[in-house]
């Protein structure tokens, strides 16, 4: 994980998620918490959020 | 100006529409009304479709869901409708194409030129944007909240809804119009890294959200 000004870029093979939204790179607004932020493998985060349900 | 050339400026626009050059009488005008009528209608008409396609279309056994569109879409909709529970009677699922990705959808999707074939796979695998519940006098809309690779309740043989629309802007006019349109207040929005960039320079997006993100707009490229 990288952090440039205000901005998370995920590193490579890597997503960012804060729980509920996956992402590659993140700009935060004005007040928002950067901690909420963590990295996930894409592998894991694609286990975590595909779904084979109808 | 004289009513005599009142008169040939009617005569005049009558010929913009059913064309020709010869002088028209009175009556002459009188019975070409129904004319120009019908030439104004089907002017309007070519326009409409030029821009917009909607129907409805049947999610089928083994082709999921397939429409022939007459254009490259900015937008592409396909919405269903389920009743969930008393409170909430019905809640539509929008499933939105923009146009940056319209291609990569299509080659994943398996769109040869402009007949949309959305399979099973694909729409169980395609994100569900954003969705509205309606009740009975008023409609809600929820944003975009998260890139769920999820998309609810598609039903073998139920019909849907596509919508199709394309508005002639530009992808940058498109993605500067959806930030602007961002509500006061702040919080987290999702958009394509892959779109964002084809549109733009970092840097370009940087300035462009720079507003919202100053009013508390947190910007997820996924």
């Amino acid at each position: 994980m990288r952090i440039k000004d205000n901005n998370i870029y995920a590193d490579d093979g890597m997503m960012l998620t804060d729980g509920k939204v996956l992402a590659k790179a993140v700009f935060l607004g004005d007040g928002a918490d950067a901690s909420v932020w963590h990295e996930v493998s894409e592998k894991e985060a694609v286990q975590t959020e595909r779904s084979d349900e109808f | 100006m004289s009513v005599n050339e009142k008169m040939t400026a009617i005569a005049d626009a009558i010929r913009g529409y059913t064309g020709g050059t010869d002088k028209l009488s009175l009556d002459a005008i009188a019975a070409a009304i129904p004319d120009v009528f019908g030439a104004g209608e089907g002017k309007k008409d070519s326009e409409w479709r030029d821009k917009v396609y909607v129907d409805t279309v049947s999610f089928n056994d083994t082709n999921g869901i397939t429409v022939s569109l007459p254009f490259v879409p900015d937008r592409f909709c396909v919405i269903s409708y389920e009743a969930l529970a008393m409170s909430t009677p019905y809640t539509y699922y929008l499933l939105v194409f923009d146009r940056a990705s319209f291609a990569q959808r299509c080659a994943q999707m398996g769109i040869v030129g402009e007949t949309l074939s959305l399979t099973s796979t694909a729409l169980n695998n395609a994100t569900r944007d954003t969705y509205f519940t309606v009740s009975e006098n008023s409609v809600i809309f929820t944003p975009p909240q998260s890139s769920y690779w999820k998309t609810s309740l598609w039903r073998k043989g139920a019909d849907y809804f596509v919508f199709a629309y394309r508005s002639g802007k530009s992808d940058r006019q498109l993605l500067e119009e959806e930030i602007a349109a961002l509500p006061a207040g702040g919080g987290s929005v999702v958009f394509s890294g892959k779109r964002v960039f084809e549109t733009v320079s970092e840097a370009e997006w940087e300035s462009i959200i720079a507003p919202a993100r100053e009013s508390g707009w947190t910007f997820a490229l996924a």
